[in-house]
């Protein structure tokens, strides 16, 4: 098995993109638990797998005659948009209000 | 009263389209019952126990009193007129709350969700309103259905076994096996993505059914693995999971995984019986299969009253004319862990990035400097400790440098694992099965704290022989099968090959219908007595 352990860098690095705050004592035993949930993520390694077995999506094969068929690309209103646009904590004339979005530069 | 509520879903429509009871009635009767053994809902209020809480089941988050009543007095306006009603009519039933209920409060138990009223409902949900069934109300669940015991949910008390209150339910659907379990409507509808529907049926001795990967729309329901998501009934007889799942099961256009597959009518085929069917055990069924601290395969025994509980019930089904092929290899269930493991918790993490305090569901009220801001504060607030595990651990799994090592691994043993259930149901192969005869769960259902605190494999492993069908797609069905030294129900399951739900329900009322007089079926749980 690989000796790899998380990181408080790499944690913290992933808590940012998961686009999560935690508190300290919560960042300190996700990490913990992260780092034993490795051992079971490594057990993997050890499942015998020949070099023809495919990977499969979905359990059950889904052969083309039971499949759902794609349906027509065709624009259906919603009945009661407004309705959708209530749930949002934050509204007005029928967009929903967002803080500022600050401008990243893309590496 | 107490009958009326203690009947069968099949019994109560029956009564109501004779008229001989009204759907209002009915739904008195059961809003009595959870008046009376339910006790205070789940709440995201700060949690302080009270004496009386241990003593109560707290299945539901929410009664839907007035929609209800609409509902029964539709059916009842309905018959007394002469007009058509569906097989359900008038039946009332719950449903776990990850179904979108429109303009009813769906939670899935966490607090990002809080407040938050769908638009639409799910097509289960509307399937089972065409049925004429009257939806009572929403019930808890491990948040997000992430846990196999109730206890992870925001929504506080959490749910108690009514066999035994210092007992979990089991989960993800503890809630739902709750109410059906102590008499809270004959009916709840739950979800199963690794024996959240199978395990806490077997705990609260009920009935549950996973169907086929794609048998019935997941439209509308809250996902957790969308690879593995199923939705099915917990009832407490098998008629009622067949007549349940011949409501909601179906193609649907909104959910591009049903399948175009004839629904079978599975109340009638239960009169079938079971002369001539092949049904498997499976040693690799009856033992727990883990890594030991050496990185070696090794086993210990399931509880011992469950694998006598296997072996009798097999003697059962021999005696009703079916045939026991023993010593079936399945010798991949054992990978089923790791492998489950990597697979849903980056089908998890993808599934929980939706939410973001912006469009519904919870938003922080501390400032926020930008949208970014927003979206940790809510987040961070919003999100349970086990949702925010599991995010962060799909997260890493699911890095693109991990890509072959971890999520394509997972996925070739997921094939490796379909190929046991392909080979043990090949209707040309060696086997050639109908069925296979396994324990639900390792061991009876455990106290509360245990699935953390707790060290004993058959607790930590309590899914191992749920998630394979998960994996495989395949769908089972837990039942009832006896009552533990210590009082505690007992479920075996039933599990078939794809779309073959009709063969194992009518292997589990063959079971139930030969056992009916036995003396465990007379005992009660103690939120009944």
């Amino acid at each position: 098995m690989e000796d790899e352990t998380i990181s408080v860098e790499m944690f913290n690095e992933f808590v940012q993109v998961a686009e999560l705050e935690l508190t300290a004592e919560e960042s300190e035993s996700i990490r913990k638990k992260m780092n034993e949930q490795l051992r079971v993520i490594h057990e993997l390694e050890s499942i015998p797998l020949d070099d023809q077995l495919a990977p499969v999506i979905h359990g059950n094969p889904y052969p083309r005659d039971i499949q759902a068929p794609l349906r027509e690309d065709v624009w259906r209103p919603f009945a009661n948009t407004q309705d959708i646009i209530d749930q949002a904590p934050r509204s007005q004339d029928g967009y929903i209000v967002s803080p500022d979005v600050p401008h990243q530069k893309l590496g | 009263m107490t009958e009326l509520i203690e009947l069968s879903a099949i019994e109560q429509a029956a009564l109501i389209r004779e008229k001989k009871i009204s759907s209002v009635e009915l739904l008195e009767a059961t809003l009595t019952q959870i008046e009376k053994v339910d006790g205070r809902p789940g709440s995201l209020a700060p949690y302080v126990e009270q004496p009386e809480d241990l003593e109560k089941v707290h299945a539901f988050l929410l009664i839907t009193r007035e929609h209800a009543m609409a509902k029964a007095k539709e059916v009842d306006r309905k018959i007394s007129s002469g007009e058509p009603v569906g097989p359900l009519a008038g039946v009332p039933y719950s449903a776990k709350d990850v179904y979108c209920t429109k303009g009813i409060q769906t939670t899935a138990a966490s607090r990002i969700l809080e407040g938050w009223k769908p638009s639409y409902s799910s097509t289960v949900i509307e399937k089972m309103d065409q049925a004429d069934a009257v939806l009572i109300g929403k019930v808890n669940l491990d948040e997000f259905t992430f846990g196999g015991t109730t206890e992870t949910t925001a929504y506080k008390p959490t749910v108690r076994n009514p066999w035994s209150y210092n007992r979990v339910p089991g989960g993800s659907s503890g809630g739902s096996a709750a109410a059906v379990s102590s008499c809270e409507g004959a009916i709840s509808l739950g979800t199963d993505t690794g024996g959240s529907i199978r395990e806490p049926a077997a705990f609260t001795g009920i009935v549950g059914l996973k169907p086929t990967y794609g048998r019935v729309s997941r439209y509308g329901v809250i996902p957790f693995a969308s690879s593995m998501d199923t939705i099915g009934p917990l009832t407490r007889t098998v008629s009622d999971s067949a007549l349940v799942l011949k409501e909601i099961a179906g193609f649907d256009p909104r959910d591009n995984c049903t399948v175009r597959v004839p629904v079978d009518d599975y109340l009638f085929d239960l009169q079938k019986g079971i002369e001539g069917m092949r049904i498997g055990i499976s040693p690799d069924y009856l033992k727990i299969t883990y890594l030991d601290d050496q990185g070696n395969y090794a086993t210990a025994p399931v509880d011992p009253e469950i694998e006598a509980s296997v072996w009798k019930a097999a003697e059962v089904l021999r005696a009703l004319g079916a045939e026991i092929i023993e010593d079936v290899p399945m010798s991949n269930t054992k990978y089923s862990v790791p492998a489950y493991f990597v697979i849903s918790r980056i089908e998890a993490y993808s599934n929980l990035q939706r939410y973001d305090g912006l469009k519904y569901g919870h938003s922080t009220q501390q400032s926020v400097k930008d949208m970014y801001d927003l979206y940790y504060k809510s987040r961070g607030e919003g999100f349970g400790y086990q949702a925010k595990l599991r995010l962060l651990t799909g997260m890493f799994a699911s890095q693109e440098k991990f890509y072959e090592k971890y999520y394509r691994r997972a996925q070739r043993a997921r094939a490796l694992m379909r190929r046991d259930f392909d080979e043990a149901f090949d209707p040309n192969g060696q086997y050639r099965l109908d069925g296979i005869l396994t324990p639900s769960t390792p061991s009876p259902a455990f106290r509360f704290g245990d699935a953390v605190a707790s060290d004993s494999l058959l607790i930590q492993f309590a899914d191992q022989f749920t998630t394979p069908m998960n994996f495989a797609g395949t769908p089972g069905i837990s039942f009832p099968c006896g009552i533990s030294q210590e009082g505690l129900p007992i479920g075996l399951q039933i599990t078939g090959y794809d779309y073959c739900e009709s063969k194992i329900l009518r292997t589990a009322y063959a079971y139930e219908q030969a056992t009916k007089d036995a003396d465990w079926r007379k005992m009660k749980p103690a939120a009944l007595r």
